[in-house]
């Protein structure tokens, strides 16, 4: 067992074990994004950010071991910046309407919807091209987690990828095939574990449209 | 198809030694410079070779500059827009060739004979203006230049370097570059043998009390680098010299390795010496052609001589370096980036931990260092009176620093560490043409405005990190008067917006939104909340982002709003 602080409490905890499990053990939430407790974690959201007394930048608290002696602050100001900010980017750029998750962190954090113009907000057409599900990109997050179970976490149907480069980063399959063109074998565990509404089955996707009208 | 293409194809994925995903990125490099581009077919073709799934071979294409999922020309002109040519004139330059070939930005001309496309960087910021002809540099254009680029000519690329205290690069423009003899004659492989005569924990020992640090950026002590991968002995090593330079603002690693290539091939051979390693990769950037050339040669002379492969010498070591080309990518300059390229892989830096010296290229431990620390790393080795130090000391000896911007003479230059900035500027590089600094960014892009109080400040670690500024790879950007700081910044952003990987949520939206309020202001838009935006935005890529890139992707423009808060604030006038 370890000792280590969180927020000046005193706790003792498993060798091996992350800051986020550790905070958790007292009852501290620390949002996450892009953590599945299924899926390896991939570390890219960093929403999940805390201070540590004597690193010199945030550490991501899903990924980031407890050592002896740490001293953990999980809602410092530079950490609250980070998170509000990391929010208003995403609903600057991205259309989080579906993500219910998402919308209450935005609550808790005072981000402001949309803070940053959106000259380059992502917005695609809604991908239909295949009898199960339908891809709406303009929700896409960039988690990558259907990218993740598609390949060695779970699946092995390698169909799906990321491509582009920075903020133009898109999910994608090999030279934008239509998906039955492709390697999938519609398991439909990518829509499973898509956290913003952006894989959606097809009947879902439809009823929803009717209720929209 | 042509039909030759094809077949040189086939022989390309024939002939290589391991059918595995670590050999993807040669492969499209080579079907890049086949067909000009990668085609779904040829992909698929690798696809079978390499074992890798068709998707993660699209992902990979469109992650790197260089690679092409479109068919592009028999004339690739690239036209530099990063900072320093950006400022001596590339926006002309490339608005003349569109105009002249008739082309848009990156559209290849209906016959397919001309492309012409901005890009980053391309290390040769002291000869600015410069662009890119398929793989040869034509620099320092002016408006007589533009034809005869067109057609094949204009002014190559030239290494520009000045010391009166030269220790790495000492036998500069003495020795014929690509000859082992003459490389020899000058006291050459001196470090290695020496290094025989010793034990691992003296040579380590000594490279820490020399005071070494990495050049490539960070600064880390080398020897407790060395110290952490002998750590992990018995289990197979990797060397690796990082050659991918490119920083804007930085080319010392390009007339290094094409002025003294055999000292670089020195350090590493010590470095897999002490470490134990058998195998080791130079990654040199894509558009280093020359370099990549210049490598070839080098280590097949020295395998011939018996300094690479089985037996080195007779000193029991084997060890063999093989070179990688990266593929227009700047962040895969960042180790563990570089890492997953060599493994075929998009260019996404890993979190750390784990350390390389643990868990680096293919699980195994790995060293990296700059091409500048293994060159510095086999003159420490080779002098005798340092490797008997006994105490430990400030890092002494001398530096490569990159001058470039308004200047009369930017290059390279090696000085000691503690020479005054000023001194370098004026006094070395002879200060600015026809007037006065007005702006200093020290560190590259990723580097910071300089206050003018400042000015004078001695070039050395301790000194820098006491007010806040860091040497990084040892770029000086100089400007002057007359220079406008957000057109400044509005480049440094987009090469940032660029370059970003994407993987990290901070760095991938925040270089989008930072370029997007910059860019906006340099057309004198500005609203009454852009710094607090500005603020933080880069105080959380700063603090957040996953790599070094995103951590320094903001440290420009936050430095100047620190300098002139008042180009970002509504006071300026224009709009509310
Ligand atoms: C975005 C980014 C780009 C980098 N590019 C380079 C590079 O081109 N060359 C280099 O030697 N180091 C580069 N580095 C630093 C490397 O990650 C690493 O620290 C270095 O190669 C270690 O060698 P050294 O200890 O000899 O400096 C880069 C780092 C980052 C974050
Ligand atoms: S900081 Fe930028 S370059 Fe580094 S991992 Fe994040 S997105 Fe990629
Ligand atoms: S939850 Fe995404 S980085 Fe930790």
């Amino acid at each position: 067992m370890l000792t280590i602080y969180i927020n000046d409490l005193e706790l003792e905890v498993e060798e091996g074990s992350t800051i986020l499990e550790a905070s958790e053990k007292i009852g501290i939430k620390i949002p996450t994004i892009c953590f599945h407790d299924r899926l390896t974690p991939p570390g890219l959201c960093r929403q999940c950010v805390v201070e540590v007394e004597g690193a010199r930048v945030l550490m991501p608290s899903c990924i980031t071991k407890v050592r002896e002696g740490m001293k953990i602050k999980t809602d410092s100001e530079r950490v609250v910046r980070a998170r509000r900010t990391i929010l208003e980017m995403l609903s600057s750029s991205t259309d989080l309407s579906e993500s219910p998750d998402l919308l209450e962190q935005m609550k808790i954090y005072k981000a402001e919807d949309g803070r940053f113009e959106n000259s380059s907000k992502r917005n695609f057409k809604v991908k239909d091209d295949n009898p199960f599900y339908m891809r709406d990109y303009s929700k896409c997050i960039l988690c990558e987690r259907c990218v993740q179970v598609c390949s060695a976490d779970i699946q092995f149907s390698y169909a799906l990828t990321t491509a582009g480069r920075g903020y133009n980063n898109r999910i994608t399959t090999f030279f934008d095939r239509k998906l039955p063109e492709t390697s999938c074998v519609f398991c439909g565990n990518c829509v499973a574990v898509c956290p913003t509404g952006a894989l959606i089955a097809s009947n879902e996707f439809n009823v929803k449209a009717l209720g929209e009208k | 198809m042509n039909n030759t293409n094809e077949q040189k194809m086939e022989n390309f994925l024939e002939q290589l030694s391991e059918k595995r995903r670590t050999n993807l990125l040669p492969s499209l490099l080579k079907a890049q410079e086949l067909y000009g581009y990668i085609s779904e077919e040829v992909a698929l073709k690798i696809s079978k070779v390499l074992k890798v799934a068709p998707a993660d071979i699209y992902g990979v294409i469109e992650f790197y500059s260089l690679l092409y999922s479109k068919p592009t020309a028999e004339t690739v002109i690239r036209v530099c827009t990063s900072p320093l040519c950006s400022l001596k004139g590339a926006d002309k330059i490339k608005q003349a060739l569109f105009k002249k070939l008739n082309v848009e930005d990156g559209v290849p001309s209906t016959d397919g004979r001309f492309m012409v496309e901005s890009v980053q960087c391309l290390g040769l910021c002291d000869q600015a203006p410069a662009v890119m002809v398929n793989n040869r540099a034509v620099c320092n254009i002016d408006d007589d230049s533009i034809d005869l680029l067109i057609n094949g000519g204009g002014p190559g690329s030239k290494n520009n370097y000045y010391s009166d205290n030269p220790v790495i690069t000492k036998r500069f423009g003495k020795i014929d570059p690509l000859s082992i003899d003459d490389f020899i004659k000058e006291d050459g492989f001196k470090g290695f043998f020496h290094a025989l005569t010793f034990t691992k924990d003296e040579l380590i020992y000594a490279v820490k009390s020399s005071g070494l640090k990495g050049r490539g950026g960070a600064g880390y002590p080398t020897g407790l680098k060395e110290q952490g991968a002998v750590a992990v002995e018995g289990r197979e090593t990797y060397v690796i010299c990082n050659a991918d330079e490119s920083e804007p603002g930085t080319f010392k690693d390009r007339i290094m390795l094409s002025s003294d290539p055999y000292s670089v091939l020195e350090g590493i051979l010590i470095t897999a010496y002490i470490v134990g390693a058998k195998k080791g990769y130079i990654y040199i950037r894509g558009e280093y052609s020359e370099v990549h050339d210049i490598f070839t040669k080098v280590i097949e002379n020295a395998t011939k001589a018996g300094y690479l492969g089985e037996n080195i010498q007779g000193s029991g070591l084997s060890f063999d370096l093989e070179i990688r080309s990266g593929a227009g990518a700047y962040i895969c300059g960042e180790e563990t980036a570089l890492f997953e390229s060599i493994e075929g892989k998009r260019g996404y830096p890993r979190n750390k931990p784990p350390f390389p010296i643990e868990n680096g290229l293919f699980g195994k431990p790995t060293i990296i260092n700059n091409v500048e620390t293994f060159s510095y790393l086999a003159q420490v080795i080779s002098d005798k009176k340092r490797v008997v130090l006994t105490q430990g000391g400030s890092p002494s000896g001398t530096k490569l620093f990159c001058l470039s911007g308004d200047l009369v003479r930017p290059g390279m230059y090696e000085l000691p560490f503690g020479t005054k900035l000023s001194e370098v500027i004026n006094d070395w590089a002879g200060g600015v043409p026809d007037g006065e600094i007005g702006s200093i960014i020290l560190g590259g892009a990723s580097g910071s405005f300089v206050p003018e109080k400042y000015w004078n400040i001695p070039l050395d670690d301790q000194s820098l990190r006491a007010v806040g500024l860091a040497l990084g790879s040892g770029v000086i950007m100089v400007f002057n008067k007359d220079r406008d700081i957000l057109k400044i910044l509005s480049d440094i952003t987009v090469f940032f917006k660029h370059e970003s990987c994407g993987k990290c949520y901070p760095c991938q939206q925040g270089t989008q939104y930072q370029n997007e309020i910059i860019t906006r202001l340099g057309k004198g838009i500005c609203y009454k909340d852009d710094s607090e935006k500005l603020e933080d935005i880069g105080l959380t890529m700063k603090d957040a982002s996953l790599c070094g890139l995103g951590q320094t992707a903001s440290s420009a423009v936050l430095s100047a709003m620190k300098i002139w808060p008042n180009l970002f604030e509504v006071s300026k006038g224009e709009v509310e």
